[in-house]
């Protein structure tokens, strides 16, 4: 009976472990923090603060009148920088933003050469499985048209979230949704040559701000992280130049349109004046530049 | 020490299996196909949840697209899943549906609860229920998600599967924890499974308004 008994007490402490949610049999003081603790962790856990990917930021750029600019992608040669673990996540992502947008305006040649890049990273990352024989076989027999290589360019995006979750680790994908939104920033703020208070593209930076609050509370929640908290300490600079922006605030309620959907977000505006355009535009030009050269202080 | 032996191997085992069991929602994106003009967006989310618990998604909405928000939950929830939606540019509380309605109602709506479907009369189908956005402005919806205790205690690890979307979920877990009070030491059942906050976009039409 003991003998019996012995895996099936394994298998409770296992999924105790894994469940990490057991009470215990005692109500002394030091279990009662401990649930509380527990609870705190476990609110924290159950928000999700989300970020769309590289494809669906750069999703707007194609009826907009911004050029392709070659120049601001990450240079491949600095793939040889990236030498421990935290760089190589971060600039996975500042390479798959470059593919999406590349992939976005259709250079079909330049996003194929940033997908060897992303490739090779994978590999390094521990991510490599998601690029399978298959999958690098659509590449190889894509179109040369701009929804084919975006639907591959979302599905690498997809399996490599999946992949990530499936392996718990959140911490990467915060670091590479990080580079993505990054990358995403530098191209598209440097792509504007002078602040026209009425272009639509101006708006759209303005309104990374709240992008940039949900991935700023998704870092915190994982800063116990040596490499999480260096990538926080790392944007605070930009967190101030967001701070400055301007939240303008309307008494609007929501209402619903003929096709029944419900129009939301009339209860504020994010404004940037010049100076703050100005002030972003350099600071995401340093913030950037550190972590594509990977010279983090 | 053979029982010491024992029991760590078994742990050893039984750890890794469990831990592959609890995460099989990041798959259940991959099912979903959107049908033009709607395309899936990258911040669709599928996380392991468990009754009595709250859970909160901060989305993003970017002005210029309009945005689609579908729930699906594993069986062992039964539904019983309460949704709001926030719009944080006002703190107004937008949706506010519970998953189903009460025993032997119907939703005469898709937008009436979270997760019951409505049946279409008319195109003799069910509908699954989903929320559609127009943002006015860019801003964040607070997404929150109240699973609900079940109502009886279900069986023990069984295989389901939705009807109207075929494939397979991930098995259902549960899990037996004491009573708060310890005088009364009725089992609660806890039980876990996925739930997906699928979110699907399209560009704007300028004319719907």
């Amino acid at each position: 009976m003991k003998v019996k008994a012995t895996p099936i007490c394994a298998i409770v402490a296992a999924s105790a472990l894994m469940f990490q949610s057991c009470a215990g049999d005692s109500n002394n003081q030091n279990n009662q923090q401990q649930q509380q603790q527990t609870q705190t962790s476990q609110t924290n856990e159950n928000n999700f603060y989300l970020i769309p990917s590289p494809e669906d930021l750069f999703a707007f750029t194609k009826d907009k009148n911004l050029q392709f600019v070659p120049g601001l992608v990450n240079p491949i040669e600095n793939i040889d920088k990236y030498v421990d673990n935290r760089s190589k996540e971060i600039n996975f992502g500042t390479y798959s933003a470059d593919m999406a947008y590349s992939t976005a305006f259709g250079k079909y040649q330049e996003s194929l050469k940033e997908f060897k890049i992303v490739r090779q990273l994978s590999d390094e990352i521990g991510i490599g499985n998601v690029f399978t024989q298959s999958l690098i076989n659509r590449i190889d027999n894509v179109k040369e048209d701009r929804d084919s290589l975006k639907q591959i360019s979302s599905d690498i995006y997809l399996d490599i979230q999946n992949f990530l979750d499936s392996k718990n680790r959140a911490k990467t994908m915060s670091l590479i949704s990080t580079g993505g939104w990054l990358e995403f920033l530098y191209i598209i703020v440097n792509s504007v040559d002078k602040y026209e208070a009425e272009n639509p593209t101006i708006q759209r930076i303005a309104d990374q701000k709240i992008i940039f609050d949900n991935l700023m509370l998704r870092l915190e929640q994982q800063q116990s992280d040596p490499s999480i908290k260096s990538t926080i300490a790392e944007l605070a600079p930009l967190k101030e130049a967001f701070a400055q922006l301007e939240v303008e605030k309307n008494n609007t309620t929501s209402s619903t349109n003929n096709s029944g959907a419900i129009k939301v977000g009339g209860g504020m505006k994010i404004k940037m004046t010049e100076n703050n355009f100005n002030k972003i535009k350099e600071t995401i030009t340093s913030v950037r530049n550190n972590i594509t050269i990977n010279n983090v202080k | 020490m053979k029982n010491v032996i024992k029991f760590l191997l078994v742990v050893l085992v039984s750890l890794p299996l469990g831990l592959q069991a609890q995460n099989t929602c990041a798959d259940q994106m991959k099912m979903r196909k959107p049908v033009a003009p709607y395309r899936y967006n990258t911040a669709s989310k599928s996380a392991m949840c468990q009754t009595g618990r709250k859970y909160e998604f901060v989305l993003p909405i970017t002005k210029g697209m309009d945005y689609r928000i579908q729930f699906f939950a594993s069986t062992v929830f039964n539904n019983n899943i309460d949704v709001k939606i926030i719009d944080m540019s006002t703190g107004e509380v937008v949706v506010n549906v519970p998953g189903k309605l009460s025993e032997g109602n119907e939703p005469v709506s898709p937008q009436q609860t979270a997760l019951q479907e409505f049946m279409d009369i008319k195109k003799n189908k069910f509908i699954h229920p989903f929320f559609d956005f127009s943002p006015v402005s860019s801003t964040s919806l607070k997404i929150m998600l109240d699973v609900k205790e079940v109502e009886k205690p279900q069986e023990q690890v069984q295989e389901y599967s939705y009807s109207d979307y075929d494939y397979e979920q991930p098995r259902q877990q549960q899990q037996q924890q004491p009573a708060a009070d310890e005088g009364f030491a009725v089992p609660v059942e806890k039980n876990k499974g996925c739930v997906t906050v699928y979110v699907i976009d399209r560009e704007t039409e300028e004319d719907t308004f």
